[in-house]
């Protein structure tokens, strides 16, 4: 044979000495795992930090801090009630895509073995703190479908009402009670960023929240119901300033903090409501005294514009809207406002990042504080017996305390004594009854959960303090293109357009057919689903 | 000397493969003429060896030493080569012109070269002189205005940036309408998958596609397969259409060993800037405000003195530059030299090819250097086998591409009020001794934050270096069983290693969680083509027939590293080490395609061709259900001309010349990228030093299929009067189904996308081309070329799934939120592009609707389609003796464009139409300039995007072979020097300074609805040498 005649043979062997029996394995990504290697606390560990970091600032700071005067800001939006859908959407996509599926990731591999309990718990609770977050800002949200499967787990979901989304979290919540009961052996070693493991500061978490969760549908018809599940919260809520539930930051991720925002990016400021108040120049309600927390949370601007003492905070929506150029000074070089205060508790300033230490301020979560506010509205309503004006002097005092535990001033002060503590208490107004007390125990609520926005800001539309009747907040000016209209108040953020584009036949009624809608109430509001809230009218819970 | 070389050259090649003849010596004598008369200059070559000469004024020729029984090569350049037979005789010989096409030969699919006429698909062409006219570096701006059909755009980041190259119109809703580079029969890498390459419109540094690397003088033409029809047989990555790239390979029958040198120098001034008024400075509601962002301010003027803006101690003149980009911005230069060495002969060739590049951006630390190698040889080895090599290496260094779309200097410079001066912030950029402390070293005017920073401070922060070692090779044997059995096994290679490293010296305010930083990726990439091919041609009667069976294995892997050193506390300390935070990470891509294939073609009389194609691919991507797919063509040629010639018809030939129907279908399949099968977990050092794993928000798809192509098409083409007049005429229609794409699901599933087939996408459309000879005589000729095409672009459905209740309508290409709220989208019944963005809200009777002092404005308005009506181009060519010019004129009409530059510049304060303060009206209402610019929306940017530009202009004079031979002894042999220019004006042009085309950050269908420009456009003029030895 020649040659010649058997190359062709060669070449045939060559091409069918391939074939497709490694296809699968070359189709196999080696660099990622396969859900045989995932481990519960490294999911947990993202969850819990991720459900505060991710995106910090749209999610967070441009929305709810604007809305709860904590914050302004200075481009014309949210602050303006303009809805900003870029600013508004990404905390449902991020809890629905990752949160929610890394909760139920960790449910599935932890089982039902009674030695996880506690873990199991921690994550359910976790997960209930970031539900809030979304049937708060939203409202009705695909949660639970009719053969009881919960969202998030690859198929579309209804909408459920939040008045059958709330009763179900309390439930769970109970039941996370129930569990850490026996808490098991396990845990998540160093990945529990909220308590280090601690479960009976677990169950007191959870306490407090069925508290939240109860009161927060006070002018509902679920109230008859779930105020007995707040009466027996009580006494395993929260007692002590250090059961503090915060989550501490890490420079490590990118727009964690109001750091980016004020000093990067130079767009948002303190609130000239909010400084008034610390200020003791709010004649809607407290003059005479600085408050002690002021040296904690805050630093002096640089008081570069005249008639702005360097304390003073940049008004909420009050400037011609959009023309940047008017916020003299706010930005950038000369921050004549005064400014958040970034250092830590062991007085590292943040901004060097290139100390030992990464950890600096906290996202606060649910504090003694806030449960101390809860008893005492709690009490005038009737749902509990005691003294709501005791409740509300713990409350301002556990405020003060917490304050101190988690940052330390500028100069280095690192509690606020008894002193400062009876003086500022000594120069409140007059606790009074029925409204006017609730409306005391409102405003020192506000204070006290600084910076937790989003149940400021729930307070806000729930019970109508902190209010705009009275001038303890400035209503805005509101921006031609804003979905609200002069008079009334913002309620809601709207669904994101992904949900409009994808998912809007499940979507309630009334926000089908692109109704993009900020005003009307929530089911739990003042007043009532469906109806809105006028800045003119006092608030009238009792 | 180099006569020498040529020998000794010529020796060692031919001694080995060449059976040399004993015969008698003889002087051969003859004229060579063509239809006119003598012909002057033609090259008379004994074939194989370098005894030639050339004819004299009266077409005659005396060569001496020349066997009897050898062979004349006769060529001119214009005329078709003839090889005569020497037989001691006077030999005369008559010349056809070359542009006779009639017998054009084209390679196709699989390195086949075919009679054009036998081609049931439209080709079109483009030849080495006509590419490199306008002197471009990158073959595919090269490419621009030369193919009907063809959509070229820059991605406007500088030189070196990545051009976004559509045949036929955007099929892909994934953005993956790249067609397939075949460069000699071998599939060529062009970056791809894993090059950190494109800048997006929030930044990123663009790296340009790998058709870049190909060294513009090592190329013999392009041929440009525009339908699936003529792709069937490339296979899954063909579906886009392909552009088959031939190089030279040498040895012409004329040269023995011959010496080329070829040098290019060129300039690019930045040259198309935004429109901006030149009154206002910085300020605000008429006065000047050091605070303030915009530049509402005062009238500027020299005399009104102001503190300066770094440090307050002295006074600056509130006034800026006339022109702030020209102060930025320098005239780019290139120079380019390139030896080529060929010889070989008909039999042996072999060609080898140096070449070097240095470009200077722009920008001032943008450097992009290239090196390339490129040898072909053919090895004659016996009368039955021989054997092709090719190598091609090429290296290429890129320094301190200059990055970030709209956080790019650029866009600073636009916004920046027109009273800060260039030279200012030049002087007081960076805070050397805070930088030396490890502080923040930024300065700038305001700020420093993300929306307003320095540029110079980010020329210096920005550094970045790439180097791509890329080798390109093929080594082919053929066996010729008999004359008509062939074999060929074919091996071809890319393998390509590439780094880059950034790094940020300076610690910054606008990103405090990175810098200082420094990032490096290191990523080989091979990818191996083996492909066997067995062809079979012959002739039975009146038939002519070709079968061809063959298999090809591709082989697809790149395996990256990534180390990110961030927060580096030792000043100066540029290495990973050096980070406070260090991150590290690989990547793998890898996959296979099998395929098996084969085509027939039967001819009957020369004037009926039918050609029939099959393939089937076997794709590691896909399920194991799914992984085959199979997929044929067929298409037919008739020449009516030709079966006139055949049955007798008469009919005038001075008239007609040619005239040709064709018709085709085909379909094409195409697999996915690897890994979406199946769901993966990640995991990621997270916040507090925690590994934390993360979930993929996208959805994999076990079920995936391939996804096809159907296209049918029609043409015809005609020529006139001795080949003066020709056009050809295409219809095309091609649709494509079961796309594999991710579409968006509702988040609260719990997944953001979700892999599918999904999508039916209609692309239909006309190519017209025209060539007209106006003159045509031996001293002077004149023509002119026109190319025209339509392409109607539909999305026919998107997603529709009852079990899952997803009713996915439209699809989002990209979005810019913010205050324009600005998105691309495919909506079901509209073309691929619509541009949704703020309008203006306006009553029943269309009026604007006025509130507040202000037009009333809402979000997502429809603004307008991308997509243009039509696109095209006209030549003109020129030639008196030895001079030659060519003109090429490029037009588009229609699609709309959002003018990003000019809507960041009117909010600033610095466009030009913000000139008007005093007595600013819109629709006739006073209104406040400052608060109706500071608020307008979209829409009152939207430009038509239709243009008429001089696309390129050359100049060239060819030195006549007389004139060297007296001059130069024959040394040398040829010279040409040209003069050329191009992206010279816009004779057309809606938008507001900025250019229409080829202006936005990367080649995406989203970044198409902008003009937002990473830099000011350049125009480029250059020259060239080339000489032969």
């Amino acid at each position: 044979m020649k040659i010649r005649n058997i190359l062709p043979v060669f070449a045939s062997l060559a091409l069918l000495a391939s074939c497709t029996g490694k296809f699968d394995e070359m189709n196999t990504d080696t660099t990622a795992l396969t859900a045989g290697s995932v481990q519960a606390h490294m999911v947990f560990g993202r969850c819990v930090y991720h459900g505060m970091s991710n995106d910090h600032q749209r999610n967070f700071n441009l929305n709810d801090d604007m809305y709860a005067h904590y914050f302004s800001e200075g481009l014309g939006w949210t602050d303006y009630w303009r809805y900003n859908e870029g600013w508004g959407n990404i905390y449902w996509r991020d809890f629905y895509t990752e949160r929610l599926p890394e909760y139920h990731l960790i449910n599935k591999i932890l089982g039902d073995d009674a030695d996880y309990n506690g873990m199991k718990a921690a994550n359910d609770i976790w997960n209930v703190i970031l539900w809030l977050r979304i049937v708060d800002r939203y409202g009705d949200a695909p949660y639970k479908d009719s053969e009881g499967n919960y969202a998030g787990q690859g198929v579309t979901m209804p909408y459920n009402s939040i008045k059958d989304i709330y009763p179900d979290l309390v439930a769970r919540l109970q039941s996370d009670v129930a569990l850490l009961d026996n808490p098991g052996t396990k845990s998540f070693g160093n990945y529990d960023l909220v308590y280090s493991n601690d479960w009976a500061k677990w169950k007191k978490l959870a306490n407090t929240l069925i508290m939240r969760l109860a009161m927060r549908m006070c002018n509902t018809a679920e109230a008859a119901s779930l105020k007995s599940a707040f009466a027996s919260a009580v006494s395993g809520a929260m007692d002590a300033a250090d059961d503090y539930a915060t989550v501490h930051c890490d420079s490590y991720i990118w727009g964690d903090y109001y750091d980016r925002t004020f000093y990067d990016w130079a767009n948002t400021f303190t609130s000239a409501d909010f400084m008034s108040v610390m200020n003791g120049t709010n004649a809607g309600y407290m003059t005479g005294v600085v408050d002690p927390r002021r040296g904690f949370w805050f630093t002096e601007g640089e008081g570069a514009t005249a008639g702005n003492s360097g304390w003073d905070g940049f008004p909420n929506g009050n400037y011609p809207i959009d023309t940047r150029d008017d916020i003299k000074g706010a930005h950038g070089g000369s921050r004549s406002f005064a400014l958040l205060n970034c250092y830590d508790k062991d007085g590292f300033f943040y901004f060097n990042f290139h100390n030992t230490r990464k950890e600096n301020l906290a996202w606060c979560l649910a504090s003694y504080s806030e449960t101390c506010f809860l008893k005492a509205e709690a009490v005038l309503r009737g749902w509990i017996s005691g003294d709501a004006e005791t409740f509300y002097k713990e409350g301002i005092n556990a405020s003060m305390d917490e304050v101190a535990y988690i940052i330390t001033t500028s100069s280095g002060t690192k509690t606020i004594s008894t002193a400062e503590k009876n003086a500022y208490i000594a120069a409140l107004p007059s606790f009074g009854t029925g409204e006017q007390a609730l409306r005391n125990v409102m405003i020192q609520k506000w204070i006290a959960i600084f910076p937790n926005s989003c149940e400021a800001w729930c307070d806000q539309r729930r019970t109508g303090y902190p209010d705009y009747t009275s001038g303890v907040l400035t209503y805005p000016t509101i921006h031609p293109s804003s979905l609200v209209t002069a008079g009334n108040i913002v309620q809601r953020i709207p669904y994101p357009d992904n949900e409009y584009n994808t998912n809007s036949t499940m979507m309630p009624a009334k926000y089908q057919s692109g109704t993009r809608e900020q005003q009307t109430n929530l089911y739990w509001a003042l007043g009532g689903e469906g109806n809105t809230q006028s800045k003119n009218t006092a608030p009238n819970n009792l | 000397m180099f006569k020498k070389l040529q020998s000794a050259l010529l020796m060692a090649i031919l001694v080995t493969t060449t059976w040399m003849a004993s015969a008698q010596n003889h002087t051969a004598t003859g004229v060579v003429v063509d239809n006119i008369g003598p012909v002057y200059g033609a090259g008379v070559v004994v074939a194989g060896t370098s005894n030639g000469t050339i004819t004299g004024a009266d077409g005659s020729f005396v060569l001496n030493d020349v066997p009897t029984g050898s062979t004349l090569v006769v060529s001119c350049l214009g005329y078709e080569t003839v090889e005569v037979m020497f037989n001691g005789q006077p030999v005369n010989v008559t010349l056809r012109e070359d542009s006779e096409l009639l017998n054009e030969v084209v390679v196709t699919a699989l390195g086949l070269s075919r009679e054009k006429k036998s081609l049931g698909y439209a080709v079109q062409d483009v030849k080495a002189d006509a590419l490199n006219r306008g002197g471009s570096a990158n073959l595919t701006d090269a490419l621009q205005g030369k193919i009907a059909g063809l959509q070229i755009s820059n991605s406007g980041t500088g030189v070196g940036g990545s051009t976004r190259v559509v045949i036929r119109g955007s099929s892909s809703l994934s953005d993956n309408n790249e067609p397939l580079y075949v460069v000699d029969g071998v599939p060529y890498d062009t970056g791809g998958h894993d090059i950190d390459g494109q800048a997006g419109l929030w930044g990123g540094t663009d790296r340009s596609g790998g058709a870049f690397d190909l060294n513009p003088e090592d190329i013999e033409s392009i041929s440009v397969l525009k339908g699936p029809t003529a792709a069937a047989l490339y296979g899954s990555r063909a579906g886009n259409g392909v552009i088959l790239i031939t190089t030279k390979k040498g040895g012409k029958a004329d040269e023995a060993v011959g010496v080329t040198y070829t040098g290019k120098f060129s300039w690019s001034p930045v040259s198309y800037f935004v429109d901006m008024q030149n009154v206002y400075g910085q300020g605000s509601s008429g006065v000047y405000n050091a605070e303030a962002t915009g530049s509402w301010g005062a009238v500027m003027s020299e005399s009104t003195k102001i503190a300066n803006w770094w440090d307050g101690t002295s006074h600056i003149s509130y006034i800026g530059d006339a022109n702030p980009y020209k102060e930025f911005y320098r005239t780019g230069n290139s120079q380019s030299h390139n030896v080529t060495i060929a010889g070989g002969g008909k039999d042996n060739p072999w060609r080898l090819s140096l070449g070097r590049d240095d470009n200077q951006s722009v920008i001032k630390p943008t450097t992009i250097n290239k090196s390339s190698v490129d040898l072909v040889a053919r090895l004659e080895a016996s009368k039955w086998l021989h054997f092709d090599i090719k190598a091609n290496y090429v290296k290429t260094v890129g320094n301190n591409r200059q990055t970030r779309g709209l956080y790019g200097t650029s866009f600073y410079i636009t916004a920046m009020p027109r009273s800060i001066k260039m030279s200012d912030l030049e002087a007081h950029a960076v805070d050397e001794n805070a930088a030396a402390l490890g502080q923040v070293a930024h300065i700038n005017w305001y700020g420093p934050n993300a929306d307003y920073q320095n540029p110079y401070f980010i020329q210096r922060q920005f550094n970045n270096q790439d180097i791509q070692n890329k080798f390109f090779g093929m080594g082919k044997m053929t066996v010729d069983f008999s004359d008509n059995l062939h074999f060929t096994l074919k091996e071809g290679y890319n393998w390509v290693d590439y780094q880059t490293k950034n790094w940020y010296p300076y610690k910054d305010p606008v990103f405090t969680s990175a810098y200082p930083e420094v990032d490096m990726r290191k990523t080989t990439r091979i990818e191996s083509n083996l492909e066997g091919l067995l062809s079979y041609n012959n002739s039975i009667g009146d038939f002519d027939f070709g079968v061809n069976v063959g298999g090809n294995v591709m082989h697809s892997k790149s395996e990256g590293l990534h180390g990110d050193g961030r927060k580096i506390a030792i000043v100066g300390a540029m290495f990973i080490e050096a980070g406070d935070e260090i991150k590290a990470s690989n990547s793998l891509y890898e996959k296979e395609i099998q395929s098996v294939y084969g085509f027939a073609n039967v001819g009957y009389k020369n004037f009926l061709f039918a050609d029939f194609t099959a393939r089937n691919d076997w794709t590691s991507t896909l399920p194991a259900s799914n992984r085959s797919y199979f997929y044929p063509s067929v298409s037919l040629s008739y020449l009516l001309t030709g079966m006139m010639d055949e049955m007798g018809i008469s009919y005038n030939k001075d008239i007609l010349d040619f005239a040709k129907f064709r018709a085709s279908w085909a379909r094409v399949g195409k697999d996915t990228e690897p890994y979406q099968l199946a769901t993966t977990y990640g995991s990621t050092t997270d916040a507090h030093g925690l590994i934390t794993i993360t979930q993929n928000t996208t959805q994999a798809n076990a079920h995936l299929k391939p996804e096809m192509a159907d296209s049918f098409e029609l043409g015809t083409e005609w020529h006139f009067f001795k080949n003066r007049l020709g056009f050809d005429v295409t219809y095309y229609n091609t649709t494509t189904t079961n796309q594999v794409m991710q579409i968006a699901l509702p988040y609260s599933s719990g997944v953001q996308n979700k892999w599918i087939n999904a999508g039916v996408i209609n692309n239909r459309g006309i190519e017209f081309q025209l060539n007209g000879d106006i003159i045509r005589t031996r001293d002077l000729t004149f023509g002119a070329t026109l190319n025209l095409a339509r392409n109607v672009n539909k999305v026919k459905e998107l997603y529709h799934d009852a079990e899952t209740g997803i009713d996915l309508d439209q699809y989002e290409l990209g979005h810019m939120t913010g205050s324009a709220g600005v998105y691309v989208r495919a909506i079901e019944g509209e073309p691929i592009g619509s541009i949704y963005g703020t309008g203006y809200v306006r009553d029943d009777n269309g009026n604007i609707q006025i509130k507040d002092g202000l037009p009333v404005t809402e979000s997502e308005v429809f603004l307008g389609s991308v997509q243009p009506d039509f696109t095209g181009s006209f030549g003109l060519n020129f030639a008196w003796k030895q001079i030659s010019a060519n003109a090429l004129f490029s037009f588009k009409k229609g699609g709309r464009l959002f003018s990003l530059t000019e809507y960041a510049a009117a909010h600033a304060g610095t466009a030009a139409r913000t000139g008007e303060r005093t007595n600013f009206t819109f629709n006739g209402t006073a209104m406040d300039a400052q608060a109706f610019w500071t608020n307008a929306p979209a829409e009152e940017f939207m430009y038509d995007a239709s243009f008429l530009k001089v696309g390129e202009l050359s100049l060239g004079y060819n030195f006549s072979r007389k004139f060297l031979d007296n001059a130069t002894a024959g040394i040398v042999k040829s010279a040409k020097l040209s003069i050329y220019g191009s992206n010279l004006f816009y004779l057309i042009s809606h938008t507001p300074g900025t250019t229409p085309d080829g202006s936005s950050t990367d080649t995406s269908i989203f970044a198409s609805a902008f003009d937002m420009c990473p830099y000011p456009t350049t125009r480029n003029f250059g020259a060239s040498v080339t000489i032969g030895f």
